[in-house]
């Protein structure tokens, strides 16, 4: 070979070593850190946060990829996955039972279990400024009111609570996520929303709670070990994880409430 | 026979083309027109498609009131910091929509720079109502008057103003009699780019002006949160955008793209 | 107080230094000649009013239009001003007619009243039938005619055109130099800015010489033919201009060799020599004139029924002969070869320079 093909035989190389390392992620690759990608329902999000890094600590070994969003976006995407012969994730855990049975009647996911369950309240800005006492207020006109879009749980359980309650609000901002209901509150856009209990604690300090009398209607959550993972040992155990002493401890810190860890009825 | 030189311009330009057009064709080709009618009649799309339409001419004309004035400047007058101006008005292109909304939120929101007084003192505020999503619409499609408009204007040759001032004409009928008609095409062109950039605005819009059905939802928002829980009135609601926008522009073109009509 | 024009203008227009003196009775009209860049359309632009003047006073009648001490200016539109500019300038946008009427609309007249004039105009220039074109579909012709009207039809009291005729061809030239004389007799003064000799010669009364900004010289173009005093001037009028030291009997060349002319006076003189007055032969002349010269035959240019050739003469400034289209070809001047060249001693004109 002459002179000058050489370096560029060895440029050559060098990249399509390096593609070679980029493109084989640490899947199942024997001496690679094994990923799991779990989505989780955005109201999970500080809960889980510590949930995954507390497996990772017990779990040397394997690396915990968090995907949050809103649960039908969860489902989306899983569907999009499956179409494409591809697994977008290997445990998703969604805020309602109905995404849940959706999924197992797509044979997408296995034996789901109710690990948690939240409760609504009222968010309002620190000290209360628009003198929030309870859902009836909500329907006050001239109230700035964000609530989640009935297109996420959180938005359904609203329309529950707001329905049995018999109040109407008027013309609130529907908002794509129970996280963005919290954010519209805290920059102080609108005057009061309903929000999980747990978004409230999550927003240490920044959002007061008004509590909703009664039973209130109760999110509850399923966790699931996807059909096509192929990391199913990894999967088993960090939905384990969850259901245990620790994770339910992870959780009640959080806020949730605790659940009988009842499978999801079919 | 097409020479080989024009079939060449044709192959380069196809690949062009093809992204823009596939996108479009799929559209069409998966849209549920089954279930078109009835997902159209539902209230909130009809309510959002209005609101779009309502909000983006007024965007539009908003952006040809402030924004004719700047492109003067920047084409005829010689100041220190125009360059700096010129960065300015080709920020909101640069800056992500969802960026744009959150700097207005800082500004114009209940809590923000210049919005905390607007609250406090006349009990005015821009999220949550019409005029907030004008406000983003108008931020966001600002830029694409004045740059058009100032091209049209550099363009323009002066000594036909200077001939109209030797013939009686005072600044301000040189101005409506010559320059303005003559800067009317690049105005129109203008115009329809900012009204097209205004209809389609989401990011700035969802997080500035909020989602509220009936004032603040325009169509965007309605095509976002659809995909949420129905994608097939997502689907059906894309395609009202799309054909109302391309009805608008085709119908304009005389005005906004005389180059372009036979 | 004479109710014309009272100019002395003086600007600055990038490089140039505008230093001019111009006056007019009404009525007159006045040609502004000279070189390219020598300042004639910057000149016309000061009297408009879209150049500031650094120094000087424009007083029109009784206006004072422009007085750089007191700082008092008139802006263009408050003048008394009608413009037709070398470029046309009609306004796209509009129809022949509306750029005609444009004029009378903003100094008042209703549209109608406007649009009526604005006709007759046009018709007197000969381009009625083209009122509701588009000036992009008008011919250069049409467009010139066009201008005129436009400016004419405010009948201002200081007409100011700018080559009006430079776009046309030596036919339409010559017509609109005809039609154009009854038009421009109006009751103001017209000031016209032409690099023809013919139309500064035919048009105006007065001729108005500018070079580099100032004025070289000023008179009736009679005056000013017979007596050039740059060589710029002598090209204009078209004959062979000398510069050099009188003697008796004779103009002692600047550039060279010596110049039989009797009654040439001492000091500095210009000399000039009409075309016709240059004798070329191709062998050596008989008789005994007084001024004979060797040289070649540089160039030579046909005009219809004369040509004009132009020699160069060894060891002195070269001169143009009119000679008749034959007698190129009998003589063959077109071969590059010796010619001798005579002019008749009395044929000479000096006078002081």
């Amino acid at each position: 070979m002459t002179g000058p093909a050489r370096p560029c035989r060895r440029w050559v190389t060098l990249v399509t070593a390096a593609l070679v390392a980029t493109g084989c992620g640490g899947q199942g690759e024997p001496g690679g850190p094994t990923r799991l990608v779990v989505f989780a329902a955005a109201s999970l999000t500080e809960a889980f946060e510590a949930l995954a890094s507390d497996f990772e600590a017990a779990h040397p070994g394997v690396v915990v990829d968090l995907h949050l969003a809103g649960t039908p976006t969860l489902v989306f995407q899983l569907r999009e996955g499956a179409r494409a012969g591809s697994v977008a994730a290997d445990v998703v855990a969604t805020a309602d039972d109905a995404s849940m049975r959706d999924l197992v009647e797509a044979g997408m996911v296995l034996r789901p279990v109710v690990f948690a369950r939240n409760r609504l309240a009222i968010a309002v800005p620190p000290g209360n400024p628009a003198g929030v006492g309870g859902v009836a207020d909500l329907g006050r006109p001239g109230l700035r009111v964000a609530l989640a879009d009935p297109a996420v749980p959180a938005g359904r359980y609203t329309e529950e609570v707001l329905a049995r309650a018999g109040v109407e609000v008027h013309r609130p901002s529907r908002e794509p996520s129970v996280k963005a209901v919290a954010t519209r509150i805290e920059l102080g856009e609108a005057d009061a929303g309903v929000v999980y209990v747990t978004d409230v604690r999550a927003a240490r300090g920044r959002l007061e709670a008004v509590a909703i009398p009664g039973a209130g209607v109760v999110a509850r959550y399923p966790i699931a070990v996807t059909a096509g993972t192929e990391q199913r040992q990894a999967a088993e155990a960090f939905v384990a994880f969850v259901r245990s002493a620790s994770g339910q401890e992870v959780l009640a810190g959080a806020g949730f409430l605790a659940s009988a860890g009842e499978p999801v009825p079919g | 026979m097409r020479s080989p030189r024009s079939a060449l311009a044709l192959g380069l330009a196809l690949p062009g083309a093809a992204l823009l057009g596939l996108p479009l064709v799929a559209l069409v080709w998966k849209a549920p027109w089954s279930r078109a009618v009835e997902l159209l009649a539902e209230p909130g799309a009809l309510t959002a498609l209005r609101l779009s339409l309502v909000s983006s001419m007024v965007a539009a004309a908003l952006t040809v009131v402030l924004g004719l004035p700047l492109a003067w400047v920047q084409a005829r007058v010689a100041y220190r910091g125009s360059g700096l101006v010129r960065a300015l008005i080709t920020l909101p292109i640069v800056l992500p929509p969802v960026s744009g909304g959150v700097a207005l939120l800082l500004a114009f929101g209940r809590r923000g720079l210049v919005g905390q007084w607007l609250d406090r003192g006349l009990g005015l505020g821009l999220p949550f109502t019409p005029a907030g999503v004008v406000l983003a619409q108008t931020f966001v499609a600002l830029p694409f008057l004045v740059l058009t408009t100032e091209a049209g204007l550099r363009a323009l040759d002066t000594r036909l103003e200077h001939a109209a001032r030797t013939l009686g004409a005072s600044r301000a009928e040189v101005f409506r009699r010559v320059t303005l008609p003559l800067l009317a095409p690049s105005l129109a062109a203008g115009a329809a780019l900012s009204w097209a950039r205004a209809l389609g605005e989401f990011g700035a819009t969802i997080t500035f002006a909020g989602n509220v059905a009936g004032r603040t939802q325009t169509l965007p928002l309605a095509v976002f949160l659809a995909l949420q829980g129905d994608p097939e009135s997502a689907v059906v609601l894309s395609l009202v955008l799309v054909a109302v926008s391309v009805a608008v522009l085709v119908g304009l073109r005389r005005h906004w793209a005389p180059g372009l009509v036979r | 107080m004479t109710a014309g024009l009272s100019a002395a203008v003086g600007a600055r227009v990038g490089e140039l230094r505008l230093d001019v003196a111009l006056d007019a009775l009404p009525g007159e009209v006045v040609a502004v000649v000279g070189p390219n860049g020598a300042g004639k359309s910057s000149l016309l632009r000061a009297l408009a009013g879209l150049v500031p003047l650094c120094a000087g006073r424009v007083v029109m009648g009784d206006t004072v239009l422009e007085d750089a001490a007191t700082g008092h200016r008139l802006a263009p539109e408050r003048r008394p001003v009608g413009v037709a500019f070398q470029d046309r300038l009609l306004f796209p946008h509009l129809s022949a007619l509306d750029n005609v009427a444009f004029g009378l609309r903003c100094r008042g007249v209703r549209r109608a009243e406007a649009r009526r004039r604005a006709a007759e105009w046009l018709d007197r220039l000969g381009v009625g039938h083209r009122a509701v074109s588009r000036p992009a579909t008008l011919s250069g012709g049409e467009a010139q005619r066009v201008a005129l009207a436009r400016a004419l039809a405010v009948e201002p009291a200081l007409l100011l055109l700018d080559e009006p005729l430079s776009a046309l061809d030596v036919e339409a030239r010559a017509a609109l130099r005809r039609e154009l004389r009854p038009l421009m007799a109006g009751a103001g003064v017209a000031v016209l800015v032409t690099h023809d000799p013919l139309e500064a010669m035919t048009l105006a009364g007065r001729l108005v010489v500018l070079e580099h900004g100032r004025v070289v010289q000023h008179g009736t173009p009679r005056e000013v033919a017979e007596r050039p005093r740059s060589p710029w001037v002598a090209e204009l009028v078209g004959v062979n201009l000398l510069a050099g030291q009188g003697r008796d009997g004779g103009v002692e060349l600047a550039e060279g060799g010596w110049l039989a002319a009797p009654g040439a006076g001492r000091g500095q003189v210009l000399a000039v020599v009409h075309p016709r007055a240059v004798a070329v032969h191709r062998r050596p002349p008989e008789g005994s004139p007084r001024n004979v010269w060797t040289g070649r035959a540089e160039a030579v240019e046909l005009l219809g029924d004369r040509a004009r050739v132009r020699v160069a003469l060894d060891g002195r400034p070269p001169l143009v002969a009119e000679v008749t289209p034959a007698a190129v070809t009998d003589l063959a001047l077109d071969d590059g070869g010796e010619v001798w060249v005579t002019v008749k001693a009395t044929e000479v004109r000096v006078f002081p320079a």
